[in-house]
């Protein structure tokens, strides 16, 4: 008659002591369902609005950080500071991507250009207004004439684009640049298949865009700086973004067409710029020799500073919390990862208080439980003494009577637990469902308006969040409760067991300890 | 079969050092019966315990066949090579008698045969307890069937050392009687060395030897 046979007959023949305890476990099992259903269920809701979220981050300029960090300096460090704005550079951006997490990258500079041996698509009847292609105004002086740019540059410093892995603008006919190119400042484009048709365009033609005006103010530095640039068309694709009802205002402005969207290696873009920026630092430094800015040589215009949108597409909804996590302590003062996570927080909050008090009360009732069932186990110990003196005194191992004693209790938390994951589950559908009821409307709302940028991140709702709150009782929890059970049954038996057995047969059978 | 060298026993009572078995040596015969007399309080109990292996002397040493029991393993020692037989015969209530007896047989590492339930009943009915008792609870057995189902537990585990401390002194006179001749048939028919401690001169003059345990020392009658 091993272990296991005398628990087995132990637990059916000491019938009321087994309905006991299971009792006790049932409750306990309760409780640590509900507890564990609802702390799953706000969980996966955040966890499945996230999946449904597209895994961008942005690199961008802690605006708010600063502002803080400057209202508390005095009013001439203020002004300094002001002057040394932090600015995201792509070598900083260049150390982020390096990331297992990162999948597509777009390290963009736009640049909104002229358009050279072509006409540029122009709305024929815009929903808002007059088309907007020459406006005449006065800049510095009357002779200078500002003419309205028409074609948009977006160049990417990777030879890939978070747009072509979405769909959004898709390659039709040739190919698009390789990192080759883009290291090379090669001059090669593709363009938008409406502009191609309405130009007769084809892959292998080439196109001329002009950065600056014919007779605008920056004539007065360039001199024979030439401006223009020859790219060659490797490649036709269709742009699939669709100006909705607030972007009508910008059917006016060619510029800001899809159509007039012309894709270029970033580099074709900054090595002009460069070019264009230093003829005006030269010019300005002759101009204002006492401008300390004009004379510090850091100040000078690099190919980093033309950049404007740093972009990084994930390979997993999930890894996004991870890598802004991870990548925080690298990041530059005063510059962000922005996951759009300042709206996912505000409306996760109350499955985030929910979450937290239902983790606390599993602690809570788990402690409480250890605490329990050690006592209940050490008073009905204390009735075993003499059956563990006997055990003892006939040569069966210590090991074997905890083993016994283990054994006993385990198959009583079993079917505790049992019972409880089909009470529990239904009590903790309607229990979870009413808690996030309350805590719904006691949640304080506020009217902030979180902006976010709809051109990388998923717009989301509250509402979506909560349609994906649904308690049930998981094989997880399952195994979870059954787990957390067992250690709450070793503890409580090894405790008593230990205080017991250490000392010798006699002393536990005549209970002289 | 087994020796005591210099046994000493002592406890604190009342912050006094108690010493109440003081560099006993012995050796007991195989095969033979013996019982230990003595005055209330000198120290029967706790000498059974231990060469039982229950307690551990102070000072001093037990062999079994020429080896130290404490070397062998306590736990091992009582498992493998003694029986025990109890006054309150300390049998598990919530097992049937049949039962415990299976317990003994099975925590043994001794050679014991496969068909153990049906050796167990044979062992029982050899003290007089048929099968329709053997299957009952223990408590719904009397006294002396209780003390009978103890004394089948000690030999069950095929050994060859049985100690008995008070094993009639619940009964009645009648039935300890024939538990005395149960044990002396023990040492005849089963070949077992019994050392039983006991206030009895009845169940003393039964034994081969009487030991007298008095003023710390054991001494032969």
């Amino acid at each position: 008659m091993n272990f296991f046979n005398r628990a087995i007959k132990n637990i059916s023949r000491l019938k009321s002591k087994s309905v006991l305890l299971i009792f006790t476990f049932l409750l306990i099992g309760n409780l640590v369902i509900i507890g564990l259903g609802i702390s799953y269920a706000s969980e996966n809701a955040k966890k499945l609005t996230r999946q449904k979220m597209k895994p961008v981050v942005t690199y961008e300029v802690d605006y708010v950080a600063f502002q803080d960090w400057v209202e508390g300096l005095t009013p001439e460090e203020q002004e300094q500071a002001w002057n040394e704005y932090p600015q995201i550079t792509k070598a900083d951006f260049d150390k982020l991507v390096d990331s297992e997490y990162v999948e597509i990258v777009n390290a963009l500079l736009t640049y909104e250009a002229y358009a050279g041996n072509f006409t540029p698509i122009i709305k024929e009847n815009p929903d808002d207004g007059d088309i907007i292609v020459y406006e005449e105004r006065e800049i510095a002086k009357d002779e200078y004439v500002y003419v309205e740019r028409n074609i948009k540059l977006i160049g990417n410093a990777y030879e890939n684009m978070i747009e072509i892995n979405d769909g959004k603008y898709v390659v039709n006919q040739g190919r698009f640049y390789t990192q080759a190119e883009i290291d090379s400042n090669a001059k090669v484009a593709i363009i938008e298949e409406r502009l191609a048709a309405s130009n007769n365009l084809t892959v292998g033609d080439y196109i001329t865009v002009d950065l600056i005006g014919e007779n605008s103010y920056e004539s007065e530095y360039l001199g024979d700086l030439e401006t223009t640039i020859e790219y060659e068309i490797i490649g036709i694709y269709t742009n699939n973004t669709v100006l909705n009802e607030e972007d009508s205002w910008m059917e006016r402005y060619p510029a800001y067409l899809p159509e007039n969207a012309i894709l270029v290696p970033s580099t074709s873009i900054a090595e002009m710029l460069v070019a264009v920026n230093t003829a005006a630092w030269d010019y300005y430094k002759e101009m204002w020799p006492d401008e300390p800015y004009y004379q510090d040589d850091a100040n000078m215009p690099s190919e980093d500073s033309f950049y404007n949108t740093f972009v990084m597409l994930l390979n997993d909804p999930l890894n996004v919390e991870r890598f802004v996590e991870d990548s925080a302590d690298s990041l530059p003062r005063f510059t962000k990862l922005n996951a759009n996570d300042e709206l996912f927080q505000k409306f996760a909050k109350p499955l985030d208080t929910m979450s937290l008090f239902a983790s606390i009360i599993v602690w809570i009732v788990v402690i409480n439980a250890v605490v329990i069932i050690s006592l209940v186990t050490a008073l009905t110990m204390k009735t075993r003494e003499h059956e563990i003196g006997i055990l003892l005194s006939m040569g069966v191992s210590k090991f074997k009577v905890v083993s016994q004693l283990f054994t006993e209790l385990a198959i009583v938390a079993v079917i505790g637990f049992s019972l409880a994951v089909l009470s529990g589950s239904m009590m903790a559908k309607g229990i979870g469902q009413a808690v996030l009821d309350y805590q719904l409307a006691n949640t304080e709302t506020d009217d902030d308006y979180y902006y976010y940028d709809d051109t990388y991140f998923t717009e989301i709702t509250q509402e979506d969040m909560m349609s994906e709150y649904e308690v049930s009782v998981n094989p997880v929890i399952i195994g979870e409760i059954y787990l957390m059970g067992m250690g709450v049954v070793l503890v409580s038996i090894l405790i008593p067991s230990y205080m017991i057995m250490r000392f010798n047969p006699k002393k536990i059978l005549t209970n002289t300890y | 079969m087994l020796k005591l060298e210099n046994v000493t026993y002592s406890y604190i009572d009342g912050g006094n050092k108690r010493t109440i078995l003081d560099n006993i040596n012995y050796e007991f015969e195989a095969g033979k019966f013996y019982t230990i007399l003595g005055p209330s309080g000198s120290g029967k109990t706790t000498l059974l315990s231990i060469i039982a292996g229950l307690d551990k002397p102070e000072s001093g040493k037990v062999y079994y066949k020429g080896e130290d029991i404490d070397k062998l393993g306590l736990a091992s020692y009582r498992r493998n090579k003694i029986g025990i037989v109890f006054q309150q015969f300390n049998l598990l209530t919530y097992l049937t008698a049949v039962e415990n007896i299976e317990l003994a047989m099975s925590e043994t590492d001794n050679e014991i045969p496969k068909n153990m339930r049906e050796v167990a009943y044979a062992l029982l009915e050899k003290f007089g307890i048929v099968k329709s008792k053997a299957d009952r609870m223990i408590n719904k057995l009397s006294g002396g069937e209780q003390q009978r189902v103890a004394i089948a537990r000690a030999i069950a585990s095929n050994v060859d050392l049985i100690f008995a401390d008070e094993p009639t002194g619940n009964l009645d006179t009648e039935t300890e009687g024939e538990i005395i001749k149960i044990f002396k048939n023990l040492t005849k028919e089963f070949n077992k060395t019994v050392i039983v401690v006991t206030h009895s001169t009845i169940v003393s003059e039964l034994s081969d030897y009487r030991l007298y345990l008095n003023n710390r020392t054991l001494s032969d009658m």
